[in-house]
Parts: C-alpha cells; structure tokens; sequence
C-alpha cells in the first residue's frame, strides 16, 4: 500500500485507458506520456499497461507502508527516498514507512509512479484509468487528496540491488523536451481546406502552451488563423492528438480526457509516437509543428515499438548486474 | 604552553591518540621528553577511507548525467547503475572514463560509510 502525503499540483491513477468505446462516449483517458507508463512498469516487473500514478508538476510525497519496488519516470522532479536523490528513469526498493518526495519538476510536466503489482484500484470497462471529466474508475473516480491510501497488486517484487538502477535516458531520446519541442502530425481532414495562408503560418510559427491546458486539451497562442468564411461542420469523432481550429483562431489539441467528439475544423492530428513528447511540453513553453506523411507516422511507431519490444530482456540483465554489484555493498 | 607550535602539537596529539597510540617518547641527545596522550575528543578513530571499485566495465559519471544529482553511475548499455559514493567524495576517474572491473572510481569522504564497490 502507499499512502499520498501529498498529491501535488495534479495527481490521478492511470493505465493505458479505454480504448475502443468512443462510440459509447466513453473517452480515452490513460496516462498522458504512455512511454512513460509502460517503461515505469517493465523496470518495475509490471505487465506494460498496469495502472500506475501520473503526477503532474512534482511537488508530491508518499509513503510505501510495505516493502516494495517502485519506478519513476518521466519529468525529473529531484525525488528523493528518505532523503536519498531518485533520478527519473530509475528503479529501486523501497521499505516499508520510506517517503518518497519530489519538488517542482524541473524538466518535463508529468511523473510516473509504479509500484511492483501495480495499483490495485477497480477495473472498470477494462481499465483502471481515472475518468476525471466522468467521475469514474481509478480512484474514487477522482483525482487524489492527501490521506489517499492505495493498495497494490499481489506481487513478487523483481530482484535488485537495494539502490537500484536508472535508464540512461539523456542517450536514448528520452528526456522530456527543453524549449521549443517539434511535434509531427499528419495534415488530415479540413486541412486543405483551410487555404495556403493558414497553413504556411500554421507551420512556420512557433506555439505557445497556454496556462489553462490540461488532460483535456492543449490550448495554443499565437498568429491568428482565422478564416475570412466561417467553416460550420457537424459533430463527428476525435481522438487524443486531434489539432483543431476554432473561429478564434487559435489552435487546440484534444488530449486524454477530451470529449469523444467535437465540430471545430481540423488541422491534422499529431502522431502517436510523438504525443508522449507533447504530453511533457511545459506550460508557457513553445512547440512548433512538423508535417508528416502516413509512412513517416508508422515508421516512428514502429521504431517506439521496437525499442519497448527490447527492453524486458534488457532490464532482466540489468537487473542480474545490479544484483551482483549490490553483493559487494 | 605558549610556545608558538603548541597548537600543532596539540593536533599532532589527537591524531595519534585517535589512532590508539598512548604514550609519546623524544629523545635528543641526553634529553627526553615523555608525554602521555590523551586525545581532546572522545571521537573514536575515523576508519582508513576508501576507495570504491568498479564492479563491470562501462563509462564513469560522478554525478548522475541527466540529474546532475548523485549518485555517480556506470553507464552500461542502455542503464545506469549507481557507484557508491555521495556528496564530498573525490572522484579517481574522469568523467566519461571508459572503466573495467576494479578501477578505482571514488575515494569516499565519510569514510565511515566506507567500503561499498560500484
């Protein structure tokens, strides 16, 4: 069980979602950086969906009531355990009555905590996910408040030395964006039609993320967009990096929790492989836009794939050397 | 004593009487001075440093590369593997040093929490 001491700016219970009911209306949700997640699982000795803890910001603190294994990836927000510095991209123990705290994060917007057996909230539709525009699943299908207990899965925590050990993250592409962050989509559906001038501004400029962004959406600031004749659609299906132009002008990007629908005329959709890097973007910081093919947006899928499909071996060896160097202690 | 030297006497003092000596003899020539040593401070001996290995080959970071935090790691493959060692310690290897199994990498400050291999 942990218990959160401190949920920080924003914190919720989050697996890889729901997809597949959006004809029920029943959004996404699931982690906002789901390379994030699955990674923080795998160094855990999780299946790769199991439900963890995003927290956004840093600024948390919790305390593990069981011995256990715990990974955290994503922004590095300076976490320490007892005292003792946990860098992002790092797994170890932790015993029972340790407290883990983390300042503001310094680089990135989003944290991943798992914990060996995962957090042991309802299944609901097949996810343990917060639903937080719903009010159902993950905990108490609302975000979470000091006090909060969660119990975890039964488990066999992976051995490892008591220390642990950490991805080399800076070398794999892994750390979250440090200023202006390039984001590839592919123009789709009204892009076309939204004229030459909209488009070569849309791509030349570079984006601010607005404060009142969140789970739901991405608001963005910069030249305005508008279009001389208002462009009226239906409502029709969206999904999480659907870019989106309002009358205003201003672009949107639907994220996680967003509505399963929407009537505003679109400008593309940002490519899976890159909605992780858009879900650490910093609020107040910059993004700037790159088109891209279908073909491009599959083959950067299929490189993300190929680098998680290697990684559980990888971490089992790790986890041996680990063990050897944690015997000369 | 107010001999310019005494305070230099008085640390040479401690440092033997914390290593257990305890009792001080210099001759010159007819001439002896015997002194029995009493260190200043009942602090018990601090033990040797000491120096921390390296336990596979790897590159060396004596501070975490992305945190900048300790602690100091082997990169090996795609991981970081922490070395023993904190703030204070001296680093033996330089930063991004390709290292084997037993290159020394750190030597510890608080030598009481001495003895850890990376």
């Amino acid at each position: 069980m942990i218990e959160i001491l401190s949920p920080g700016v924003m914190a919720s219970v989050q697996d890889m979602g729901r997809p597949g009911l959006r004809n029920l209306g029943v959004g996404s949700t699931g982690a906002m950086d789901a390379r994030a997640l699955h990674i923080a699982n795998l160094l855990a000795g999780n299946e790769p969906g199991t439900a963890g803890v995003e927290f956004t910001l840093g600024g948390f603190s919790l305390r593990f009531h069981a011995d256990t294994v715990f990974a955290l990836t994503g922004a590095d927000a300076g976490a320490r355990l007892d005292g003792e510095p946990v860098p992002a991209w790092w797994v170890r123990r932790a015993r029972a009555g340790q407290t883990l705290t983390a300042g503001m994060a310094g680089r990135g917007m989003r944290s991943v905590l798992a914990v060996s057996g995962g957090i042991a909230v309802p299944d609901l539709m097949g996810s343990r996910s917060t639903d937080l525009k719903g009010g159902f699943g993950g905990h108490e299908g609302r975000l979470l408040r000091a006090g909060d207990r969660l119990e975890t899965g039964p488990a066999e925590a992976p051995a490892m030395g008591e220390r642990g050990f950490g991805l080399a993250a800076g070398r794999l592409g892994l750390l979250p964006p440090q200023g202006e962050a390039e984001i590839r989509f592919v123009p789709a559906a009204e892009w076309q039609v939204h004229g030459p001038a909209i488009r070569e501004r849309f791509l030349a400029s570079s984006w601010k993320l607005l404060p009142d962004s969140n789970r739901m959406g991405y608001r963005l600031s910069g030249p305005e967009l508008r279009r001389e004749t208002p462009l009226e659609l239906l409502s029709h299906g969206i999904i999480p990096g659907t870019i989106q132009l309002p009358p205003a002008g201003q672009p949107v990007i639907q994220l996680n929790d967003a509505n399963t629908c929407g009537g505003y005329p679109k400008l593309g959709v940002v490519i899976e492989a890159d909605l992780a890097t858009l879900a650490q973007v910093r609020l107040g910081d910059h993004i700037r836009f790159r088109a891209v093919d279908r073909a491009e947006a599959l083959a950067a899928l299929a490189e993300r794939a190929a680098f998680l499909d290697r990684l559980p071996e990888r971490i089992a060896l790790a986890r041996d050397y680990s063990m050897r160097s944690a015997g000369h202690d | 004593m107010t001999d310019p030297h005494a305070a230099e006497l008085r640390d040479l003092i401690d440092h033997l009487a914390r290593r257990g000596v305890v009792w001080l003899s210099v001759h010159a020539g007819e001439e002896a001075l015997e002194i029995g040593l009493r260190p200043a401070t009942a602090a018990p001996p601090p033990p040797p440093a000491k120096i921390v290995t390296a336990q596979g080959p790897g590159l060396f970071h004596p501070r975490h590369p992305d945190s900048g935090t300790v602690p100091p790691c082997i990169e090996a493959g795609d991981f970081l593997f922490p070395v023993a060692g904190g703030e204070g310690d001296e680093p033996l290897a330089a930063a991004g040093a390709v290292v084997g199994y037993g290159t020394p990498l750190m030597r510890r400050a608080g030598a009481s929490e001495g003895g850890k291999n990376g």
